[in-house]
């Protein structure tokens, strides 16, 4: 997707340059001959359709939407186990009982055994 | 607000694991230049490396590498001065968790109060003297100051937690319903906070002997679990909660005879009811399928024993 995203921004974008530079042209030879000719439709086209391609291209390689909905983004950050900022409000560190961790912790490490930890 | 970003995970094995990248927390704190000069150049004093550092600090003193912890704390108080309200509460940590025996943590106890007494508006002081007051095996005592902190700082939704959490402890399920409810006063998009305080009035419902008392508890319990699904997606503590309570409040409508107004129509509790069912039952499949990323474990296994006894 990305590859083919670039691309069509790519020829959009050369086909852009392509279109101002014959539109130029034309003006100039215009000018030149004193005629005030309309610009042609196809310049006109080329320029309406290189424009789309280059937006294509643009709104598909860009990155997937993220939730606006803050029940959405809620659910990703449990499933996906991303920081769930209120999680603090259930662990909270200011009041922690660092005494009674350090047991837990020196329970669990002798239950792991001596290979594992150390 | 009031929340700190530093989490403290509650796995023993993510502890361990933050603690082994002592070294290299370590070197990156002390190469950071605090001289004026250099200060402006150098890219490495960063918040997030000093949040690394007490995150690491809180790792160290829990897996017992104690020099480690130390040295986290000198880092701290070179950069933020030794007199800095933070560092100080750290330091008071690194002495409570290193202390010998009961004697070393009421002289810690001792030194607490007499900051507090300089300085009355000291929160992270405050703090660990109520924490060490509860690590004392004095719960009523850290009540008693928690309800006088609470009193002067209102909006500390970290207090309020706790101050619930410790109620709960004693038994005194209404008074921690009453403080949780503040705390969901202050963050009411906490879905957690939801969630917790629906165990709360389950455990009321439950506990309870009065019929009436049991309905309410339970028909707020059913409430408060319906907002944290409302508030996150797929909520796997929400909905397991909000099965066990809906059910049960259909339990206690049928034994009470139905003479009573029901808050809640018994036909919209029993589709709650399987609303949850079919929503346990896909994020089990989900968490089970092998896409599913490792950890909370032991909660898709209490979920499945929960559907498994509710089908048999």
């Amino acid at each position: 997707m990305s590859v083919l995203s670039r691309l069509l921004v790519l020829v959009g974008l050369l086909s852009l340059f392509h279109a101002a530079y014959s539109a130029h042209e034309f003006s100039v030879l215009s000018t030149k001959y004193h005629k005030n000719a309309p610009l042609p439709l196809d310049i006109k086209l080329e320029t309406l359709v290189s424009v789309f391609l280059a937006c294509l291209g643009l709104v598909w390689g860009s990155e997937p939407l993220k939730p606006v909905g803050w029940n959405e983004w809620a659910g990703e950050l449990e499933r996906d186990g991303g920081a769930n900022p209120f999680k603090s409000l259930e662990e909270r560190v200011n009041f922690v009982d660092i005494r009674a961790q350090r047991r837990e912790f020196a329970t669990w490490a002798r239950q792991q055994g001596p290979a594992s930890t150390r | 607000m009031a929340t700190t970003s530093t989490t403290n995970p509650s796995d023993p094995a993510a502890v361990l694991r933050i603690a082994q990248k002592a070294p290299s927390v370590l070197a990156k704190a002390s190469s950071v230049s605090t001289i004026f000069p250099a200060s402006i150049f150098s890219s490495a004093d960063s918040t997030e490396l000093w949040q690394d550092v007490e995150q690491l600090l809180y790792a160290c003193l829990r897996s017992g590498d104690d020099e480690s912890a130390f040295l986290c704390v000198e880092r701290l108080s070179d950069r933020f001065g030794a007199d800095n309200e933070r560092v100080m509460a750290l330091r008071g940590l690194y002495q409570e968790a290193v202390a010998k025996d009961d004697a070393a943590l009421r002289t810690i106890l001792e030194d607490y109060t007499k900051v507090l007494q300089e300085n009355p508006i000291h929160v992270p002081i405050h703090k660990r003297r109520i924490a060490l007051l509860k690590s004392l095996g004095r719960p009523q005592d850290a009540i008693a100051g928690l309800v006088e902190f609470v009193d002067s700082f209102p909006t500390d939704i970290e207090a309020w937690c706790e101050l619930s959490d410790l109620y709960e402890s004693q038994g005194h399920i209404s008074q921690a319903i009453f403080s949780l409810e503040e705390a969901v006063l202050i963050t009411p998009h906490a879905w957690n906070l939801h969630a917790r305080l629906g165990e709360l009035e389950y455990m009321a419902g439950t506990s309870s002997s009065d019929h009436s008392e049991i309905r309410k508890h339970l028909t707020q319990a059913v409430r408060r679990f319906s907002r944290s699904i409302e508030l996150c997606d797929d909520y796997l503590r929400g909905f397991y909660g909000l099965k066990l309570a809906s059910e049960k409040l259909l339990g206690a409508y049928s034994s009470a005879k139905a003479n009573a107004d029901s808050t809640i129509p018994p036909e919209k509790l029993q589709q709650l009811s399987r609303l949850a069912t079919s929503k346990l039952e896909a994020i089990v499949k989900e968490r089970t399928g092998p896409r599913s990323s490792a950890g909370n474990e032991s909660e898709v296994i209490a979920v499945q024993q929960l559907l498994n006894s509710s089908k048999g």
